[in-house]
């Protein structure tokens, strides 16, 4: 293979839409995830990231389009897209009543994993997760960040060659976050290939390669952080948040270089602090009652706010 | 605080509109159910199907003949006295031993057989000891009591309302000829002894008054014919415990039943785990995920039903060695047929409540009319055929010809090929209700 040619695609979805009844949780989402990157879906609860994720996993049919794992369709290919994958979904999906290593153990036999391979392995993983001392204890008497990580271990187990991971630090304290983070990166390092779900921009800065935005069902934004984050360039965002909606005529009238929203309002600036006096004393002329001001350094969120007008913990429709 | 938990409750409960209506609907159900087959048991002998009865007729005198044509008048018999052989449109008679064989079989319930010399010997015996009388004998299932009382009572009837007067008329005609009696003391005695014979008449009827229930023809006429009978307990005899055998198989039903149902709930703590998705999205199909949830709860109540059997065999003498193969093909079919059910139950529900609801109205329903709770042939007609719709008939069935009938693998196929079909059908459905359910 060419050094310099991109590596081949690992998941490429063309216009995967998904409807329940008249609810669009999809809407014609085209991604191409390649090998060996550690590809972010950044959006909001409900922006429809979970029923992607179910889709690619074989679990949810989508209404139209094609998605394809290693080449191999969901729909037409199912089992081979089976054992390609390790999913790690977002709910905690373990029996309780089995020790860590007892459910590692199961779902690698699912795999085909037997005998001495599968009891190397889940030493292994056990220790990837720093769960050595306690692979034998029962999961009922895990913490929620243990039980996270081997919710992960029965997905990476088999070494999938995509690996979909949804959320895998929802409600999780910080050191157990810390630690899901250091496993990803040992499984970049590792050469996996992973699709990671989040809505925390500050996770898919630090581990993903490529990021794709996603709200209310679209992908309205893909690529690299420093891509993404180019959308706006160096500026600040000065973001005004009003205390109820406000007339758009009038705020636009007063502040042509806002982007005025229903309630509130973002100015991309080089110097927030240099423009902010000026810009009280005209929201005081058009009589509005402030909510609060924000300065929003370039980052993910920044790029969010500025492409969907919301931030991203604001949330969005189900998913 | 009180008042607002239980506004909580209640409206937490009326969510689930399904649990609500099942929850209203299984009591109403089963008092239905309870009612029609504990009222049909009560019901007049008018009411229920005539006994089906073989009569074997070794006797072949004008006697013996009109006994049988008598007990064929009666309401409460259909007499069989020939069947066909091998399915041929050929018909033979009864014998004493093909009657036997029909009993045994389970063909028939009771048969009774008229031996050879009856007639002659009554009439050459009239005074002496009914010991030198060959009794008439009945031969009889034991798993069905009732029937071979009542048969009993009715014979006595028909012996002595309707044989006694001619055999004793026949006693004066010898008696005449050998005494030399003239013909007016002997029209006298023929006189007086029909009027014994109305007056005895009106006593049975009085006695009999009243409808002419199976309990009121169990109990016999008020006066015992002189001529013997004797019942053979054809199956029974040969048993150290008969009872035990035969609730053996009615208990064991319903348990396999109640515990299979509890295990329905597999599936639904599989999704509320949150595993089952993960299942889904492994290479495990949807078929391996629910032929597995079938062979451990299978497994598990193939394992409790034998241990049943065993605790049987030990304590209550049942005899479980006799064909172990029978059983253990029969306990594995009920115990897959069972999962299938509750497995087509776990797919139609969607809470633990909907579940229990539903499995405690199918569980009982099918134990009442399907013979766990009350023998299906104390059960009206139509009440036997609806229980035939019913896992418990069909598995019951099964093991009372291996436990009672003395019966082994071959006899066996029709209700094992019944309950497997059925395993199959609802093991079909569920798979699709799954289907539709977890992957749209």
């Amino acid at each position: 293979m060419n050094p310099e040619s991109p590596a081949p695609a690992m998941l490429e979805s063309v216009g995967v839409t998904k409807d329940y009844g008249t609810l669009r949780a999809l809407s014609d989402v085209d991604l191409e995830i390649r090998q060996y990157e550690i590809f972010g879906l950044l959006g909001p609860n409900g922006a429809g990231k979970t029923t992607f994720i179910s889709i690619a996993t074989t679990f949810l049919k989508p209404t139209r389009g094609t998605l394809r794992i290693a080449g191999f369709d969901v729909l037409e290919d199912t089992p081979r897209v089976k054992e390609i994958l390790g999913v790690v979904p977002q709910e905690i999906s373990l029996y309780e009543s089995l020790s860590g290593e007892e459910n590692l153990a199961f779902f690698g036999g699912l795999y085909g994993l037997r005998g001495k391979m599968l009891r190397d392995r889940v030493r292994e993983v056990l220790a990837l997760l720093g769960l050595e001392e306690r692979g034998r204890d029962l999961v009922s008497k895990y913490s929620g960040g243990m039980k996270r990580r081997i919710n992960i271990g029965a997905g990476i187990l088999h070494r999938p060659r995509l690996i979909l991971m949804d959320e895998p630090t929802v409600g999780v304290d910080p050191q157990s976050r810390h630690h899901i983070f250091s496993v990803i990166e040992d499984l970049r390092t590792g050469g996996a290939t992973i699709l990671y779900t989040t809505h925390y921009m500050d996770e898919a800065e630090r581990l993903c390669d490529r990021i794709a935005i996603i709200d209310h069902g679209s992908v309205i934004a893909c690529g690299t952080h420093r891509e993404l984050v180019a959308v706006i360039g160096e500026e600040s965002v000065l973001e005004v948040a009003f205390k109820g909606p406000v007339d758009r005529g009038t705020m636009e009238a007063a502040f042509p270089e806002a982007d005025v929203r229903e309630d509130r309002m973002l100015v991309r600036t080089m110097d927030p602090a240099a423009i902010l006096p000026g810009m009280i004393a005209g929201l005081s002329g058009v009589g509005v009652d402030l909510a609060g001001i924000h300065v929003l350094e370039p980052d993910l969120e920044t790029v969010f706010l500025h492409l969907t007008g919301h931030r991203l913990r604001d949330g969005g429709a189900e998913s | 605080m009180t008042f607002h938990l239980i506004a909580r409750d209640l409206r937490i409960l009326f969510k689930d509109r399904g649990a609500v209506v099942l929850g209203l609907l299984v009591p109403v159900v089963l008092f239905t159910v309870f009612v029609l087959i504990f009222g049909g048991m009560s019901s007049s002998a008018e009411d229920m199907d005539p006994i089906r009865l073989v009569v074997v007729d070794e006797d072949g005198s004008s006697h013996s003949k009109r006994l049988v044509s008598l007990l064929d008048q009666m309401d409460a018999v259909r007499v069989y006295t020939d069947h066909s052989v091998d399915g041929s449109e050929e018909r033979v008679p009864y014998t004493r031993q093909s009657a036997r064989d029909a009993v045994a079989e389970g063909r028939i319930s009771t048969a009774l057989v008229i031996p050879e010399g009856l007639a002659e010997h009554v009439e050459e015996n009239l005074f002496a000891e009914t010991d030198s009388i060959p009794p008439i004998t009945i031969f009889y299932d034991a798993s069905v009591p009732l029937e071979s009382q009542v048969v009993r009572g009715l014979l006595q009837q028909v012996l002595f309302m309707s044989l006694s007067d001619v055999w004793a008329l026949d006693g004066i005609e010898i008696m005449a000829r050998e005494l030399n009696l003239d013909p007016e003391t002997s029209n006298q005695m023929t006189s007086w002894m029909n009027e014994v014979f109305d007056e005895i008449e009106a006593l049975q009827a009085e006695a009999d008054s009243g409808e002419a229930t199976p309990d009121s023809a169990a109990a016999g006429p008020v006066f015992e014919s002189p001529i013997p009978v004797e019942t053979v307990d054809v199956l029974g005899e040969t048993k150290k415990n008969p009872v035990a055998a035969m609730t053996a198989a009615q208990v064991v039903v319903m348990f396999l039943l109640f515990s299979v149902m509890h295990s329905a709930g597999a599936i639904l703590a599989e999704q509320e785990a949150g595993t089952l998705p993960r299942l889904l999205v492994s290479p495990m199909t949807d078929w391996h995920f629910l032929l597995g949830k079938v062979g451990s709860t299978s497994i598990f109540g193939f394992i409790q039903i034998l241990v049943m059997f065993v605790y049987g065999w030990i304590v209550f003498s049942v005899d479980l060695l006799r064909d172990f193969p029978a059983v253990l093909l029969m306990t594995a079919v009920c115990a897959a047929s069972a999962t299938a059910l509750g497995l087509l139950i776990a797919s139609l529900c969607r809470n633990h409540k909907q579940i229990d609801s539903v499995s405690t109205l199918v569980v009982l329903s099918m134990s009442a009319v399907g013979g766990s709770m009350v023998p299906r042939f104390l059960m009206p007609k139509w009440m036997q055929d609806i229980g035939l719709v019913s896992f418990n008939a069909w598995a019951i069935d099964g093991y009372y010809k291996i436990f009672w009938r003395e019966m082994g693998v071959v006899d066996i196929l029709p209700q094992v090929g019944v309950l497997l079909a059925a395993g199959l059908v609802f093991f079909l459905i569920a798979s699709s209700l799954f289907r539709k359910r977890f992957h749209a």
